[in-house]
């Protein structure tokens, strides 16, 4: 497996360097934007981990270049507190972020998740998903919890499929949106709240503690299928 | 046209209708046998004419009266003949009288217009002082002084530009009748602010020279001066015609110097506000720098030991150890971490950096999204109440969970069993109660514990770690949210400290989409 690491700082690149590579990664190093382009181009790699705040070309125009011709997912890095970065990235074809500073632990947990998936949002080759006692039978519209079947509005199962067939990864409420609903419901983020909501009340054990449907405070919702790295946290807090 | 009616048709038709009535009423009643009699009722009109109608009527209605008399009632009839030394008589006690009620009325209702234009000076200059007084906020003092000169005096319209001394730039504030800003000349107001010279007050040959093409005008520019300081200028245009009178001219000054009085005292304030707030930044500043050189000094320590036996040429630790060392790297990694986006959360609030993006979320939403930050272990030990978890509330998700983080953090760390989160409603709140069975909060210190890197007194010495930050942004948090929080300890021995906030919900609120 190949990964591209495209980042302007040499103390970061080292690390991650000797991070992946001892997990039997081959690692390429770019500085710049326009030096990931080409390595992009000319080693084809299987996962493109992207800073987005670099001098010259910044990550999203990266980004945005990438997704004209590849499907590689991309993990973008961003700094805490800018939220409205992660959601452009994310909606410029970013497949996962992680926020300075983090842990190669969670790192290697993203990677893993984004490139387990391929080529999510075209087909459906399987025609059930499970994840421990929840199963969706895409072929009847029918959702079993523990082998008994619950019953989902259409809206609510819309929004079910659409999550687990893009699992572990992270959905911005726009993109939820406009999946589910509509481009003319990307903005309609209370419609998304409540039938998270309900759908949490339906197919979770603890609602307030969730297992499957994860909040990414103020970017969107991710179905989580690896439980592992789960409690990691991705934000420094205050004491 | 009205004006001149006023003044000049109304009186002389009134003495004219009344010399043609009296004449008339007098032949009516053949009172003409007695020339004298006559005379005296025309004497009578003169003074009435004269008590009511002004001078120049009464002289008017003299003259009118003397010539009805002579024509109708004494011989030879119906010619203006003047024979007898009487009828001379007459026609000077007419003139005479005429004159002299006349001027008297018209001393009279001078004194009387004087009297009530300085009753009208004194209310507006008392309702001036009370507005200085009981008024804090200096734009409505200031507009209120301003409309007290349009009432006192022949201004017509005012406005105030008020020079700052933070941005250098003019403010105005304007009257309820303003003068518009085409009509005002900078280069007389900057004279006015700069040298503290009026313009257009008086004829002093200063302005004229400087500024004789500004007379067209008809703007008077007159500096608030107090203390020798001027604080800024006040523009005002007469009515049409009108000059300033001296008495007016006193009330006017008057009016500027409680002007001057507000702006001395909103300046001094502000003074005050300033070196407030410089005070409280030193204190943070001397904070922050004791903090620095120990809660940060401490995990550097221990990564510099760590990584540094590590990298020693001849080290002969074994994997395990090496482990151990690399794991508390990583830890006080974190740490330092933690520390660094408590400053910046800090340095936000200081800085009023904090608008709530508020939105209508469920409790389930907010609960999870702080739970989820929390390790599984931390996860067993909270235990929560929710006496309804689908209803939304409105608030900016990202900070409440953070003060929620703080604040179960904070409980955690101080309690070694369960805490409990409770959420419920009351009245139109958003109530939740942090709750730990920890040792409870120092007696008297309930307040103190919200200021920033404010620690416990009995902590200070302790290895427990935390820099008394959190709180403080849990309180700017909750207070950008209109919201309050408060500490206590538990009733009962438990002891435990019980964090309260309640957010408002406006009914207001529709969602913000």
């Amino acid at each position: 497996m190949k990964i591209l690491v495209i980042d302007d700082e040499p103390q970061i690149r080292r690390a991650l360097r000797v991070g992946l590579e001892q997990n039997n990664y081959q690692v390429f190093l770019a500085a710049s934007g326009e030096e990931g382009l080409d390595l992009a181009a000319s080693r084809m790699p299987d996962l493109i981990i992207l800073d987005l705040a670099m001098p010259g070309k910044s990550g999203f125009d990266v980004c945005k270049e990438l997704r004209e011709w590849t499907k590689t997912p991309v993990i973008v890095l961003s700094v805490r507190d800018r939220e409205e970065d992660k959601i452009k990235a994310l909606d410029m074809g970013a497949d996962d972020y992680l926020t300075k500073p983090f842990g190669i632990g969670e790192l290697l947990a993203r990677a893993r998740a984004v490139m387990r998936r391929q080529a999510p949002d075209d087909e459906q080759e399987q025609s059930t998903f499970t994840c421990a006692n929840l199963k969706v039978d895409f072929a009847h519209r029918r959702v079993y919890l523990s082998n008994e079947e619950i019953h989902l509005t259409p809206k609510e199962y819309d929004l079910l499929r659409y999550m687990t067939t893009n699992a572990d990864r992270v959905l911005t409420h726009r993109q939820l949106l406009s999946k589910v609903w509509g481009p003319e419901y990307e903005n309609d983020s209370h419609t998304l709240r409540v039938h998270i909501a309900n759908l949490r009340n339906k197919i979770e054990e603890h609602p307030e503690r969730p297992y499957f449907i994860h909040t990414e405070t103020r970017v969107g919702y991710r179905f989580r299928t690896d439980q592992v790295e789960n409690h990691k946290e991705t934000e420094p807090i205050g004491t | 046209m009205t004006n001149y009616w006023r003044k000049i048709g109304i009186p002389y038709s009134a003495a004219t209708v009344a010399v043609a009535v009296t004449t008339a009423l007098i032949m009516v009643v053949h009172a003409d046998q007695h020339a004298s009699n006559v005379s005296m009722l025309y004497l009578l009109i003169v003074t009435v004419a004269a008590l009511l109608l002004g001078r120049g009527a009464a002289i008017y209605c003299s003259i009118l009266s003397f010539l009805a008399f002579d024509w109708f009632f004494v011989e030879p009839r119906h010619q203006l003949t003047v024979q007898s030394f009487s009828e001379w008589l007459a026609l000077c006690m007419f003139l005479l009288t005429a004159i002299i009620i006349g001027q008297l009325t018209a001393l009279l209702r001078k004194r009387m217009e004087e009297a009530q234009k300085s009753r009208n000076e004194t209310a507006a200059l008392a309702e001036a002082s009370w507005a200085v007084a009981s008024d804090i906020d200096r734009d409505s003092v200031l507009k209120k002084l301003m409309e007290t000169i349009t009432k006192v005096s022949s201004a017509e319209a005012v406005s105030m530009c008020l020079h700052s001394d933070i941005d250098d730039e003019s403010i105005w504030i304007h009257s309820n009748s303003p003068v518009d800003s085409s009509e005002l000349s900078k280069e007389a107001i900057t004279h006015a602010m700069v040298r503290g010279q009026s313009i257009g007050w008086d004829d002093s040959p200063h302005w004229k020279k400087a500024f004789g093409d500004l007379k067209k005008s008809e703007l008077i520019y007159l500096p608030i001066t107090l203390n020798n300081e001027t604080f800024g200028v006040i523009c005002v245009r007469l009515k049409p015609g009108a000059i300033l009178e001296d008495s007016e001219k006193n009330i006017v000054n008057s009016v500027i110097n409680h002007a001057g009085v507000v702006l001395h005292r909103d300046k001094l304030l502000q003074i005050q506000t300033q070196a407030k707030a410089l005070s409280e930044v030193d204190r943070l500043k001397t904070a922050l720098l004791s903090m620095v050189s120990h809660d940060f000094r401490s995990p550097l320590t221990s990564i510099k030991a760590s990584v540094g036996s590590m990298l020693q040429a001849n080290s002969t630790i074994d994997l395990e150890t090496q482990t151990q060392l690399l794991q508390g790297v990583d830890q006080e990694a974190d740490r330092l971490n933690k520390m660094v986006g408590n400053i910046l959360d800090l340095s936000r609030l200081e800085a009023d950096a904090w608008t709530p993006k508020k939105e209508l979320t469920t409790v389930t939403e907010l609960v999870g999204s702080v739970l989820d930050s929390f390790g599984e272990n931390e996860n067993k030990r909270i235990k929560l109440d929710i006496a309804d978890r689908n209803k939304e509330y409105s608030l900016d998700l990202v900070q409440m969970t953070q003060v929620l983080r703080n604040l179960i953090e904070n409980a955690l760390k101080y309690s070694k069993d369960e805490i409990t989160v409770k959420f419920y409603n009351g009245g139109n709140m958003m109530n939740i109660d942090v709750i730990d069975q920890g040792p409870g909060l120092p007696r008297g210190e309930e307040a103190e514990i919200f200021k920033p890197f404010h620690r416990s007194r009995s902590l200070q010495e302790s290895s427990t770690p935390g820099m008394g930050v959190g709180l403080a942004v849990c309180k700017g948090l909750i207070e950008a949210h209109k919201g309050t929080i408060t500490a206590s300890n538990q009733s009962g021995g438990s002891g435990g400290a019980i964090f309260h906030i309640s957010l408002p919900q406006d009914n207001g609120d529709k969602k913000e989409q």
